[in-house]
């Protein structure tokens, strides 16, 4: 992540809209500033036993004090650090178990923080990173002081969450794609109006969704007078959130589910890819792999025995089904190398691009150049390139034109893809590439190159 | 029940439950149809568990 940045600290992009801190980041910690209006709040937390209970169920990512830091600022409280996370993923990276589970820890959460006389100011999805396989809460200035009125948040946790949640299981589940263009989660009449009638019947998703929608817009700008909310009612509500959520479930089905039980290869040729692998892996020196085109996480798997692995699919199923099986080192994200999430927000750099945070590394690039040649269209230099602007080392499989898979996809139309030969693929990873080792897997028409990048 | 304390308890009530401490934390727009939507929500609740002691006030009867 830090390749791009000459200081050794630098503060987050996303960090400005909050007044009660920010964040710094510097190579391996994650240190948050707590400014003196926070103090209140925060102590309150700590002298409750709200932020030990988070800490303990693992819900909230561990800090501790830090004396690290001068900063020469007056209104600076205290300063906190935090380990740091692998990878940053946003939710539009994410599966919808993903998201979902991400959506159920804000609500534990939040009923956590009423008993002991807190509630979540904020419910954005982006308080939420992946870490070891599951969700964390990684804000620490995210609390105020409970106070029985209507939670402050709940249209944002609708938007964010509950919304593309409800267009993932009842429309589409690439509609979390949406939340791309709409950074503070998809206004609710859009959900209202894309999600099926047959919604009507669901309590949650009528008033969470539809009535909410439609009593946004009668009240938009309206100015209404301060209300209580008893809270046994507020919890009422959370519960309802909860159960509404947990009922909703995925169920497409998409072109790549079903991959690995129907590929090329023999069980011998399997196993032999397989070994190959975990030999190329030990001769590579990077504190991450990224397995790009990793479906679900078949050979993220093998990788991850010695290191984390972010795990990129452009299929929202295989990468879901990759989350299911919660394998600590391994996180799943959908991406499309072709067109890799983009930076958004303010300055296009709140949020930054795929490419930005995923800094050089080990990859993997099995089974997938020829579908970036002929399906989507990119040459072979052009792809090589990018694998060296983000590559350490390389472990990439040349499939030649005469497999069957490669056969299939040319099967319809003219073969235009002149630079998709053996030689030429040699020719171009040698610009950039030094090849460590390759081998040809068994009778196959693959081979699987290891390669260190000349420019490390 | 203490009648003696009920009044006054009742009166402070009033006072201090007309002022809202201030929220000097959010910076995010609640949005005032949320705000309603939790109120209507809130009282369908708040019903349905008036609903449901009252049943049990009758189940009592009944059972005696």
């Amino acid at each position: 992540m830090n390749e791009n940045h000459t200081n050794k600290f630098f503060k987050d992009n996303a960090s400005f809209r909050d007044p009660h801190g920010y964040v710094i980041h510097s190579d391996d910690k994650i240190y948050r500033i707590i400014k003196k209006n926070y103090k209140e709040i925060f102590e309150h937390c700590k002298k409750s036993g709200l932020f030990q209970k988070l800490i303990e169920k693992k819900y909230i990512l561990d800090f501790k004090e830090s004396h690290e830091l001068e900063i020469n600022s007056d209104d600076i409280y205290k300063i906190y650090n935090q380990e740091k996370i692998n990878f940053i993923s946003y939710p539009y990276e994410w599966s919808f178990d993903m998201l979902k589970d991400a959506a159920l820890l804000t609500l534990q959460i939040q009923k956590i923080c009423i008993e002991h006389g807190v509630s979540l100011k904020d419910a954005s999805s982006y308080n939420i990173q992946f870490q070891n396989g599951t969700p964390i809460f990684i804000d620490l200035t995210s609390f105020e002081f409970y106070n029985e009125e209507p939670w402050i948040a709940y249209r944002q946790f609708c938007e964010h969450f509950l919304g593309t949640l409800a267009l993932m299981s009842k429309k589409d589940v690439r509609l979390s794609k949406m939340l791309v263009n709409y950074i503070d989660g998809i206004p609710l009449d859009i959900v209202s109006n894309l999600i099926p009638k047959t919604t009507f019947t669901n309590f949650g998703l009528t008033s969470h969704i539809h009535t909410h929608a439609k009593i946004q817009k009668k009240y938009e700008e309206k100015k209404i007078e301060k209300k209580k909310l008893k809270k046994f009612q507020l919890l009422g509500i959370i519960q309802s959130l909860e159960s509404t959520i947990k009922g909703l479930k995925l169920e497409q089905k998409t072109e790549w589910a079903d991959y690995y039980e129907d590929t090329n290869y023999d069980d011998e040729s399997q196993t032999k890819k397989e070994e190959l692998i975990k030999q190329f892996i030990l001769k590579t020196d990077s504190d991450l792999v990224v397995d790009f085109g990793s479906n679900d996480g078949k050979f993220s798997e093998i990788v991850s025995e010695n290191s984390h692995v972010i795990s990129v699919d452009i299929d929202p199923i295989a990468v879901n089904n990759n989350y299911k099986k919660h394998r600590p080192k391994i996180l799943p994200i959908i991406g499309d190398l072709s067109n890799p999430s983009q930076g958004i927000g303010w300055e296009n750099n709140e949020r930054q691009s795929f490419i930005q945070r995923i800094g050089k590394n080990t990859c993997l690039a099995l089974a997938l150049i020829h579908h970036l040649r002929i399906t989507y269209g990119i040459p072979l230099k052009k792809q090589i390139e990018l694998f060296s602007k983000i590559s350490k080392f390389l472990i990439i499989e040349f499939i030649d034109k005469k497999d069957s898979q490669v056969i299939r996809l040319l099967q319809n139309r003219e073969d235009i893809f002149h630079d998709y030969t053996e030689k030429n693929f040699l020719e171009i990873i040698s610009i950039d590439f030094e090849i460590l080792q390759s081998s040809r897997i068994n009778d196959t028409h693959r081979t699987l190159f290891l390669l260190k990048n000349k420019n490390n | 029940m203490n009648f003696r304390f009920i009044l006054p308890g009742s009166l402070l009530l009033l006072i201090f439950g007309s002022f809202s401490i201030q929220n000097a934390y959010a910076y995010i727009d609640p949005g005032s149809g949320s705000i309603i939507v939790q109120m209507i929500i809130g009282t369908l609740i708040g019903a349905g568990v008036a609903l449901k002691l009252y049943w049990q006030k009758i189940k009592m009867k009944f059972q005696k």
